[in-house]
């Protein structure tokens, strides 16, 4: 029996798919069908504390959360709640990575924290480049990141409305759970986490048994399965920075070894662990860069690259505070990883000593 | 009769400048094709009026304007104009009709023959008769048909609608119109500098004419793509780039079909660059040690008489267009960003070192988000007077002449604006000249860099 060539195409759902290139199916360019899960394409659950209004564009970035990291992902500064996007070359250059940190306080008072080294943060016509210094921000501000600028708009929403959300979207998991979060908060979406096994987190890969999609692994005997938990329905800009096979989450008890971090932790034993698969995309826990397995228990902050989660298991307090900040590094202005970056950006390979008659032009 | 034109004085097409009042000898001069699109054009106003019940009683010469580059005819004055009285019951006559359309087939013949027209009751006559019509030459296909629908209101030929004129001329356009060809010469070099070992550059193109129902159909590809970081990595990732680009594209066209791609060329240019800095991510998780690097990434599709354009990175794509050249993508470099700050490098050596750091390219570490792949730079769309945004969807039209160059750094940092000038001028009808010319130029230079260089000229 003939089969269509095109049996593989998956129907597209028009309406959550809606790209930057149109009506084109991108399926069809690569060959082979990621999985769109349109769960990870819904409105966020959560209603917005404010936004911030970029003043050229007119693109509106919503604050979900009551603190937030805002700015640029460079992987190894670590994660950032608010990647700001629609952004011009020349806005981004002088962006940090994180730029600021915003916070909402108990007492509803929104202020800004300048982060980054090398750049500034203006508020109004006051201009800070200090680090760790609040900044009270109030509604219409004029929020200069670099050299893009936003206007700050609170939402009326209060705090304890928020709160009261918040914790209901939480305690609808049944099984300890990790939630996707967006723009500072749990938005809606959760991976659940099983209690007997592993549970693999990564993008859809392109088929292995198919010969007109050429993959990595072609000329290898070892064919990489699919992960268990599939991301490619993030956002692009989201799932640029998550691995086709990222991390793998198992229940703690599945390995024996008890590790230091467990005995810190004696309070709250460890429910999971960690462990990072890829070496390309980063994976952080509580914003710490992990290489290895790592503990994961409640309340802890999973980043696989910039996508938070956050881990709740049921029956045990909801907290929403966040853990302390480590403060970042000098950004070196560039793509992609460290590693990369050692041999990156120059086109050309620094000559070494050569005759200087080669460099004059003739 | 001006009070019956109150109110549909929007309906008359406001001509632009370059259009002048109808002359005979401008007609002409007008090139078939043109002419064709321009008649097209001028049913379409008339058949405006004929759907809101109006008649024009008649388009005279002296009615029209005539845009001699363009062919396009505009209604200018409609004097006769005047609603039909029982137009819901009994629509327009075939009178009415044949009043408003008979100009057209006076203008086809004219321009098609160029002579004049010999009026309507020769005509009527001349076209009873095969043997006069061959006689007269009178044997352009469709064009004998054209004529005869515009020539009487009575009898079998009689037009019922308008409309039947816009298929005459549709046929009388694929009869005239250009096919085009596009003619390629690419050459990739080392270079010879002496460090530098391997060739990190590649590019590609795929080409297909096709000859489908009654339509001649040409489409192509073709991209340049220059290597970063490592020895072999960034040789690795160009070559990788060029294949994957090449194979989606070769996908869309099989899923598509070249009419589609034509309607939406810088959608999917954009979206084959997105694909492939997708595919070159994949091949760097799975193959970490042997993919470190990146690569830039400069395509260009065309397809018929459009094109569009996908571009990452400081490689970049040329128009030349009735001389001039016309630079289609902004380098992705860290002085264009200072550029756009406003600010100035403190040294020569450091501008140098600015125009050589790339700020955007397909990294085999991350993928690109689609937001972040341009299309053409925002000073080519202004010089082509349309929005920058409606470019990278639908494309920018191409003419027979154009030439099209796709050059790495190691070409365009090289050869002189003076220099490219004088090598276009010389070989603006050879493309593989006009390339391995660039090739040779850039490599007299001192230039440390492999040198690729495509040229696609439009025939």
């Amino acid at each position: 029996m003939k089969t269509s060539p095109y049996a593989w195409l998956r129907p597209r759902n028009q309406e959550l798919e809606k790209g930057e290139f149109g009506s084109i199916n991108l399926d069809v360019l690569r060959g082979w069908s990621q999985t769109i899960d349109p769960q990870l394409r819904r409105p966020h659950a959560l209603p917005a504390l404010a936004r911030l209004v970029h003043l050229d564009s007119g693109h509106v970035e919503n604050l979900h959360g009551p603190d937030l990291l805002v700015g640029r992902y460079y992987p190894p500064n670590g994660p950032v709640d608010l990647v700001l996007s629609a952004l011009q070359e020349h806005e981004r250059y002088r962006l940090g990575a994180p730029h600021i940190q915003m916070t909402l306080d108990e007492a509803e008072q929104w202020s800004v924290s300048h982060l980054a080294p090398g750049t500034g943060t203006g508020v109004g016509a006051d201009w800070f480049e200090n680090f760790n210094q609040k900044h009270l921000l109030n509604d219409g501000d004029i929020l200069t990141l670099g050299c893009a600028r936003y206007r700050f708009e609170r939402h009326e929403v209060e705090l304890t409305t928020w709160k009261r959300e918040c914790m209901a979207l939480l305690k609808k998991a049944q099984k300890p759970a990790l939630f996707l979060c967006r723009n500072g908060a749990p938005c809606g979406p959760m991976v659940e986490l099983l209690p007997d096994a592993t549970r693999v987190i990564g993008r859809t890969l392109p088929p292995s048994n198919n010969r007109m999609v050429l993959t990595p692994w072609d000329q290898s005997a070892q064919k990489p399965v699919q992960p268990d938990v599939d991301l490619a329905g993030l956002f692009p800009g989201e799932a640029q920075s998550i691995s086709f096979l990222h991390a793998a989450i198992r229940p703690a008890d599945l390995a024996g070894r008890v590790t230091r971090a467990d005995l810190d932790a004696a309070a709250q034993p460890a429910q999971f662990r960690v462990t990072p698969l890829a070496t390309r995309q980063k994976t952080f826990v509580n914003r710490q860069e992990v290489s290895e397995s790592t503990a994961l228990k409640h309340g802890d902050e999973l980043a696989l690259g910039s996508v938070f989660f956050y881990l709740h298991c049921p029956q045990q307090k909801v907290q929403i505070s966040r853990p302390p900040l480590r403060p970042p590094a000098l950004i070196d202005w560039g793509e992609g990883s460290s590693s990369v970056r050692k041999t990156l950006p120059l086109l050309d390979e620094p000559p070494p000593t050569e005759d200087e008659s080669n460099k004059e032009p003739s | 009769m001006t009070s019956t034109l109150a109110g549909h004085d929007e309906l008359l097409g406001t001509p632009p400048p370059s259009a002048e009042p109808f002359e005979d000898e401008n007609w002409a001069r007008v090139g078939r094709e043109a002419a064709v699109n321009g008649l097209q054009h001028l049913v379409q106003t008339i058949a405006h009026y004929h759907r809101r019940g109006m008649e024009l009683r008649g388009v005279h010469r002296q009615d029209l304007a005539l845009d001699a580059a363009t062919g396009l005819l505009y209604l200018t004055e409609a004097p006769r104009l005047r609603a039909v009285d029982d137009f819901s019951q009994r629509g327009l006559s075939a009178e009415s009709i044949w009043r408003d359309a008979r100009l057209i087939g006076e203008l086809a013949y004219e321009n098609f023959m160029g002579e004049t027209y010999p009026g309507g009751h020769q005509m009527a006559a001349l076209l009873q008769e095969r043997a006069t019509m061959a006689d007269m030459g009178l044997l352009h296909p469709g064009l004998p048909q054209l004529v005869a629908a515009c020539v009487s209101p009575y009898g079998d030929l009689a037009m019922l609608d308008i409309a039947e004129l816009k298929d005459a001329l549709e046929q009388l356009r694929r009869e005239v119109v250009h096919p085009i060809i596009y003619r390629v010469g690419a050459r990739s070099t080392v270079g010879n500098y002496v460090f530098r070992r391997n060739n990190q550059d590649s590019c590609a193109y795929l080409v297909m004419e096709s000859f489908i129902g009654s339509t001649p159909q040409s489409i192509g590809f073709f991209c340049v793509a220059d290597g970063i970081g490592g020895i072999r990595d960034g040789e690795r990732a160009s070559a990788l780039a060029a294949r994957s680009a090449c194979r989606a594209f070769g996908r869309a066209l099989a899923h598509y079909g070249g009419e589609e791609i034509a309607k939406h060329p810088g959608d999917f240019a954009r979206a084959i660059v997105h694909i492939t800095s997708q595919r070159l991510a994949l091949q760097g998780e799975f193959e970490p040690d042997k993919n470190r690097g990146g690569t830039t990434f400069t395509c260009l599709i065309l397809a018929g008489t459009r094109a569009g354009v996908g571009h990452v990175g400081d490689s970049r794509a040329v128009l030349v267009r009735d001389g001039e050249i016309l630079q289609l993508t902004c380098d992705h470099t860290l002085s264009s960003i200072f550029e756009a700050l406003g600010e100035r490098a403190a040294t020569a050596e450091e501008a140098g070192k600015n125009g050589r750091t790339i700020s955007r390219f397909l990294s085999t570490s991350m993928e690109l988000e689609p937001a972040r792949v341009d299309g053409v730079s925002d000073a080519f769309a202004r010089a082509l007077g349309v929005e920058g945004e409606s470019v990278n969807h639908d494309g920018f039209e191409v003419r027979p002449e154009d030439l099209f160059l796709l050059t790495s750094d190691g070409v365009h940092d090289e050869v002189s604006p003076e220099r490219l000038q004088q090598l276009i001028a010389m070989h603006a009808r050879a493309p593989q000249k006009l390339a391995d010319a660039l090739i040779e130029q850039a490599l007299r230079q001192v230039g440390r860099d492999n040198s690729t260089a495509m040229a696609i000229r439009v025939e």
